[in-house]
């Protein structure tokens, strides 16, 4: 059975404008979904609707048994008035894991994000880089069923994007679903099982690279090249 | 009305940015007075404001009688610690504006004029506020108030340009203990020479030599290099913090919601409460880190700390100065606006964004949220309510104050917790 089953006819901050449209999809037990698309092109809104924090949604979305996902944003959120510890205390709390499970989980992520040794400071004072460590240790934390990832690589530096894609790998092995929300269409190429491509909220192609490829008369492409094409046969 | 592209001098940026400020100012104060609250809440005070001044000036207050001379210059001092110079510099200056050393000189020079005009402004509200207690209280003459303000107008501009110089030029720390040196120094200097203020020619050499200080002061600030990004970041931090200021204050009164975002950024690394994340329950349950969240925020957030007991002063101060008959609605009011204090600070914690970053069994919202309307109204119902109590039974009010915090305390509780869940949900 799918982790999430995506089925949204329209999508958007009110019914008179909607942002995305026809938006079908399903992700598997380990697997990692690609959601692509250019900027503005629907793939945030498409996220928050699956987080159920958009304010016009006409369709469904359906998780597998219970509702637990893990998001880690764009933009990292935190309270201002929390340190990083206080956020791990709360986040595990929230979750239902006792104090030594949350040690025991916690503290190789904290070793691995290099965040050790800041774990009293306020989030509200690291770099980008940091916050979206912290975000990426929250959703680890907490193991979810379903992990929904916006543009994670941003501000990242390259050891920290290896480590968090052989903890999201690892996590898959156990499991647990991904949604990803990217612009870095190699790594995408590289990591993800499927894709779909959004523009101007609309699905224009999903699948493997492979069925895109075939599906497209795109034989022997990469992703971007295929990106790219589409983009130009939908003018843009 | 000056179109950006017609700029041609620093006098028109000047204008430019002064009409700016003027417009985001009054965006700001629309967007959160609207009628109901100057129906319910600022006609009401001003009303009251006007009720106080008025007796005020009829020597109907005992405790004025009690205050000494010796209070004016800390009095004086206080008010003129409340300046500030804006620079009228924007990030985006950076690009051209910074280019152009003439414009940037003449953006200095006609901020410094306005900052000299609105001080001369400011000084004589201040004055009119306090001049019941000069004239009333303290038996002085008209020539001896006049005297002082006008010494304490150019004291406030050269206290305020200090100040401003110091916070440029020297490192967040340096600042700060050096504007204690400086406050120290203009302490005594004020207690030197207020009481010998009452001589027309003293005041006016005392007034002319500082004049000349704060010329060659100015002419020392506008020969240097600004800093440019401190300038602005001084800026920003003003503008952030008057904003959060009104907002905070909006939201209490019974403007929107979302007022209530944090809009300035903190430099410090370590909160200065629970500096190693020690937790405030021993059980590790979600119902007590909600709880937990909800307590740090408010003890570490200053802004908010300081307006609950800003508020709890302030009703406090009228529950003593209202005539009796009155005093049990004021003691109510003020314990529902400290009850929709806590409410929007505790829907501000509660419908964070961060709350999405997982999705897990639901809480149970209701007993939380009652849980933290009781946290957060115990010290500042039962201040009220022992006051309210002491000043109508005498020593048997301290047993009622507190029989009588339990129970508004519960039922504020219940009524607010509803409505937080309400419109979290």
């Amino acid at each position: 059975m799918e982790v999430l089953r995506v089925n949204i006819k329209e999508g958007g901050y009110s019914e008179k404008e909607p942002v995305i449209e026809n938006v079908h999809f399903t992700v598997q037990p380990g697997e990692l979904l690609g959601l692509l698309g250019p900027n503005g092109a629907g793939k945030s809104t498409t996220l928050k609707t699956i987080l159920g924090t958009l304010e016009y949604v006409d369709g469904e979305v359906e998780y597998n048994r219970e509702k637990r996902y893990a998001y880690v944003p764009e933009q990292p959120i935190f309270y201002d008035e929390l340190t990083l510890w206080e956020h791990i205390q709360f986040t595990a709390s929230v979750c239902g894991l006792t104090e030594e499970e949350m040690k025991r989980r916690v503290e190789p992520l904290l070793d691995i994000f290099r965040l050790d040794d800041v774990r009293h400071h306020l989030p509200l004072t690291f770099s980008k880089g940091m916050q979206q460590k912290l975000m990426i240790i929250l959703a680890f934390l907490a193991k979810p069923a379903l992990y929904i990832v916006d543009e994670p690589f941003v501000g990242l530096d390259p050891k920290a994007t290896n480590d968090f894609l052989r903890l999201l790998d690892e996590e898959r092995k156990r499991g647990a679903g991904v949604v990803m929300s990217t612009h870095m269409l190699d790594t995408a190429e590289r990591i993800c099982d499927r894709f779909v491509l959004i523009i101007n909220g609309q699905v224009i192609a999903q699948g493997t690279l492979n069925e895109i490829r075939s599906e497209n008369g795109l034989d022997d492409k990469n992703l971007y090249d295929c990106f790219e094409i589409l983009l130009e046969k939908n003018g843009l | 009305m000056i179109h950006v592209k017609n700029i041609k001098s620093g006098k028109q940026l000047f204008l430019l940015r002064l009409v700016q400020d003027f417009q985001h100012k009054r965006k700001l104060w629309r967007l959160g007075v609207d009628w109901t609250v100057w129906v319910y809440i600022i006609i009401p005070a001003l009303l009251l404001g006007v009720y106080f001044y008025v007796n005020f000036w009829r020597g109907n207050y005992e405790w004025a009688y009690y205050i000494e001379e010796s209070f004016i210059p800390i009095l004086l001092l206080i008010l003129s610690m409340s300046g500030t110079v804006k620079a009228y510099l924007k990030e985006a200056d950076i690009l051209f504006v910074w280019q152009s050393e003439h414009l940037v000189k003449d953006l200095q020079k006609y901020s410094f004029a306005y900052f000299c005009l609105s001080t001369i402004v400011s000084s004589l509200v201040q004055f009119t506020f306090i001049l019941p207690l000069l004239v009333v209280y303290l038996d002085w003459q008209m020539s001896d108030v006049v005297n002082i303000f006008l010494f304490i107008v150019v004291f406030r501009i050269l206290f305020t340009l200090i100040k401003r110089e110091l916070n440029v030029r020297l490192g967040k720390w340096a600042f700060r203990f050096s504007m204690l040196l400086v406050i120290g120094i203009s302490g005594l200097l004020l207690n030197f020479l207020v009481p010998l203020l009452t001589d027309v020619i003293l005041t006016l050499i005392v007034t002319i030599a500082t004049l000349i200080i704060i010329t060659l002061l100015n002419q020392h600030v506008s020969k240097k290099k600004q800093r440019f990004y401190r300038e602005v970041e001084i800026e920003v931090e003003k503008q952030a913090k008057s904003v959060q200021l009104l907002f905070s204050q909006l939201s209490i009164i019974g403007g929107p919601e979302f007022l209530t975002q944090k809009v300035k950024n903190s430099s410090r690394k370590r909160p200065f409460l629970f500096r190693k994340s020690g937790k405030i329950f021993r059980d590790f349950s979600a119902k007590n880190s909600y709880m937990e969240i909800f307590m740090k925020s408010l003890l570490r957030n200053p802004s908010w700390l300081s307006s609950y007991f800003r508020f709890v002063g302030i009703g406090s101060f009228a529950i003593i100065i209202v005539p009796e008959n009155y005093r049990w609605a004021v003691w109510l009011l003020i314990v529902f606006v400290i009850g929709n204090l806590t409410k929007t600070f505790l829907k501000r914690v509660l419908d964070h964004p961060f709350l999405s970053v997982v999705a897990w069994p639901e809480v149970n919202e209701k007993e939380i949220a009652y849980n933290c309307m009781i946290i957060g109204l115990i010290p500042g119902v039962l201040i009220l309510s022992i006051l309210y109590n002491v000043l109508t039974f005498a020593l048997w009010g301290i047993a009622f104050g507190v029989v009588t915090s339990i129970i508004l305390i519960i039922v504020v509780a219940q009524f607010f917790s509803t409505r937080v869940i309400e419109k979290s949900s």
